[in-house]
């Protein structure tokens, strides 16, 4: 959401860098601490949920009945939960499926908003209104009531939760991709081009993408902290992903019933785990969004 | 200025149309029907068929929606599936709860958020501004639901200071102590949360009419540096403050859901919770529709709000 508001003033930037490539905003995004320091959270985040299994050899759905709800010891080095499986190992494969599902969640989303974005403002007229006016429509209803509804008719599994999230989250970037061609249509580059007989594959995929790039990364790398946190809000709710599929939204709310017994191992982790997946993804889109907007290059 | 409300308001039909033809779609993509709901598993064909007719429910989509909306004019959102009561009664009953908490934590977090953005323009750049950029971060980057838990944990178990949850505890009278204590935590997590989103474009937003002519203006004529900023500066940032919250509306009713799941708050939120959960589809369309309302009405507000508070703007 903060990703919005942002973009609505970056919608005119990175326009005439296209042509040369991105090499002075990617020289710009490194310079800057954030995006360091979101780079390695995210990394460290990744190596946790792929390469730590590799290390911690222990099946995260295994039930060790003789430890129920036990705090960290040799045995299980962060606890096991109410049923006594361990709780290390439940968010080292819990986090791949929580990143993996938000990430895909949100390219999807972008794809869906970039197509229909491009196609209401090449088509114009009165499809440009219809098809505007179902995004206020749809914009109107807070994503997670159209979330819970759809989740509510789908039987949830890890591509119904990627299909919902992307339905509900691509209106933004539609926006900002439609304004953006909008504008680059009576840029004098494009006019040429088309003078010059490009077909409309050519202006489409030759022009508009790239000059529109930089908000798409923007808007899509907050996408994908927005889509993590609903992969965990919707799990929380219990309507997200199956139960018994571990991930870090449902440890948390499994963590709920054991809040008046200072579980501390089940509640605190998974939090963190997602606080630190945030982190990340606002470091790397507020990065981005610096390096992509000119007015704000240089003023970090 | 009136004109420029009523056509807004005008402008605002078509969109509300829009939502109510989406529900009504949605409606109907959901399987099962309200005459198997109403009979249960064992109903005959014949008796479908008749609930079916008296419903309306054997005509085409288009009549139906008309029959529908007519009906959802004059307030009939349907009976609970559930809860065998008319689904307006049971919003009015818990819509209340939530708009308190969202009116009070809307409340607190603009004035929280000014004083932030006031507070960071004024130490631009030194250590006490990154640390609250930082801790903004944090916050914000946190999960609504597991905040909730958090400080059901340390303010409720370890420090109890605040009920963990419910609007009242069982046998305690109403009144306002005890409606005040038990919306304190909720109201407290919203306002944690919204402060982190909002206070950062309050900071841009001091910063940037810092900037400005009339500021320069104000210094040039030797006035305090204090009264440039909290007068001169601090009106002129208030402004997108106004749009924030209208652009707000969808995000604050979305963490009031997950606040009132976490603290067992009976407000629409866990009624849609509860709803969605045990498919009660007329709940869960008519707070949908009634969401999706307040949500436009809400942004036309601030619409207004700022074309009265900005005399900059001209409306013809």
């Amino acid at each position: 959401m903060s990703a919005q508001l942002k973009l609505e003033d970056s919608a005119g930037a990175g326009l005439a860098n296209a042509e040369k490539g991105l090499s002075r905003e990617w020289r710009a995004f490194w310079r800057n601490p954030l995006a360091v320091a979101g780079v390695v959270i995210l990394a460290f985040l990744v190596l946790f949920s792929w390469a730590g299994p590799l290390f911690y050899h222990v099946n995260p759905k295994a039930l060790d009945l003789a430890h129920i709800v036990s705090p960290p010891f040799a045995g299980h080095i962060l606890g096991t939960d109410g049923v006594g499986r361990d709780q290390l190992a439940q968010l080292m494969w819990g986090g791949q499926l929580s990143l993996l599902v938000g990430f895909a969640a949100a390219v999807a989303g972008m794809a869906i908003g970039v197509i229909y974005g491009l196609v209401s403002a090449e088509l114009g007229g009165w499809v440009d209104t219809v098809l505007m006016r179902f995004v206020d429509v749809t914009l109107a209803v807070p994503g997670i009531y159209l979330l819970l509804l759809l989740d509510s008719m789908l039987s949830p599994n890890s591509f119904t939760m990627i299909f919902i999230i992307a339905v509900t989250s691509w209106q933004g970037i539609a926006r900002i991709v439609r304004g953006e061609v909008l504008s680059l249509r009576t840029r004098d580059f494009v006019e040429a081009a088309r003078a010059e007989g490009a077909s409309w594959g050519r202006v489409m995929f030759r022009h508009y993408l790239p000059n529109t790039l930089g908000p798409i990364i923007v808007y899509t790398t907050f996408s994908v902290g927005g889509a993590i946190l609903t992969v965990a809000g919707l799990s929380f709710l219990g309507l997200g992903l199956p139960p018994n599929d571990p991930n870090w939204g449902t440890s948390i709310a499994n963590a709920m019933s054991y809040t008046f017994q200072n579980a501390w191992w089940l509640i605190y982790p998974p939090g963190i785990l997602i606080v630190l997946a945030e982190l990340a993804v606002n470091f790397l889109g507020d990065a981005f969004n610096a390096a992509f907007d000119p007015r704000l290059r240089g003023s970090r | 200025m009136l004109r420029y409300a009523l056509r807004r308001l005008l402008e605002s039909i078509p969109t509300m149309l829009g939502i109510t033809i989406l529900t009504f779609l949605l409606a109907h993509l959901v399987p099962g029907n309200p005459a198997l709901a109403m009979l249960g598993p064992h109903a005959t064909h014949r008796a479908i068929a008749v609930i079916d007719h008296q419903f309306g429910l054997d005509k085409p989509l288009p009549v139906q929606y008309v029959i529908w909306l007519w009906q959802v004019l004059h307030g009939n959102l349907g009976i609970s599936y559930t809860q065998n009561l008319p689904v307006t009664t049971l919003i009015w009953q818990a819509l209340p709860r939530t708009l308190a908490i969202v009116g009070i934590g809307t409340v607190i977090a603009d004035v929280l958020s000014v004083i932030q953005g006031l507070y960071q323009a004024h130490h631009q750049g030194r250590p006490s501004d990154n640390i609250v950029t930082l801790l903004a971060y944090f916050f914000y980057s946190m999960p609504t639901f597991w905040l909730g838990v958090l400080l059901i944990i340390w303010f409720s178990i370890d420090l109890p200071i605040f009920p963990p949850g419910g609007i009242s505890d069982p046998g305690q009278t109403m009144n306002f102590v005890v409606w005040f204590s038990h919306i304190s935590l909720p109201v407290i997590t919203l306002v944690i949360v919204t402060v982190a989103f909002w206070g950062r474009f309050m900071r841009a937003s001091v910063i940037e009419s810092l900037v400005q002519d009339y500021i320069r203006t104000a210094r040039a004529k030797g006035l305090h540096e204090r009264t440039v900023l909290y007068r001169h500066a601090f009106r002129n940032s208030l402004l997108p403050l106004i749009t924030l919250f209208g652009f707000s509306l969808p995000t604050l009713f979305a963490g009031a859901l997950f606040i009132e799941e976490v603290f067992n708050y009976p407000g629409l939120g866990l009624l849609f919770w509860h709803a969605a959960l045990t498919r009660d589809y007329p709940t869960v369309f008519g707070i949908t529709l009634i969401i999706g309302i307040l949500t436009i009405l809400g942004n036309l507000t601030a619409d207004l709000l700022y074309a009265v508070a900005d005399p900059r703007i001209r409306y013809n």
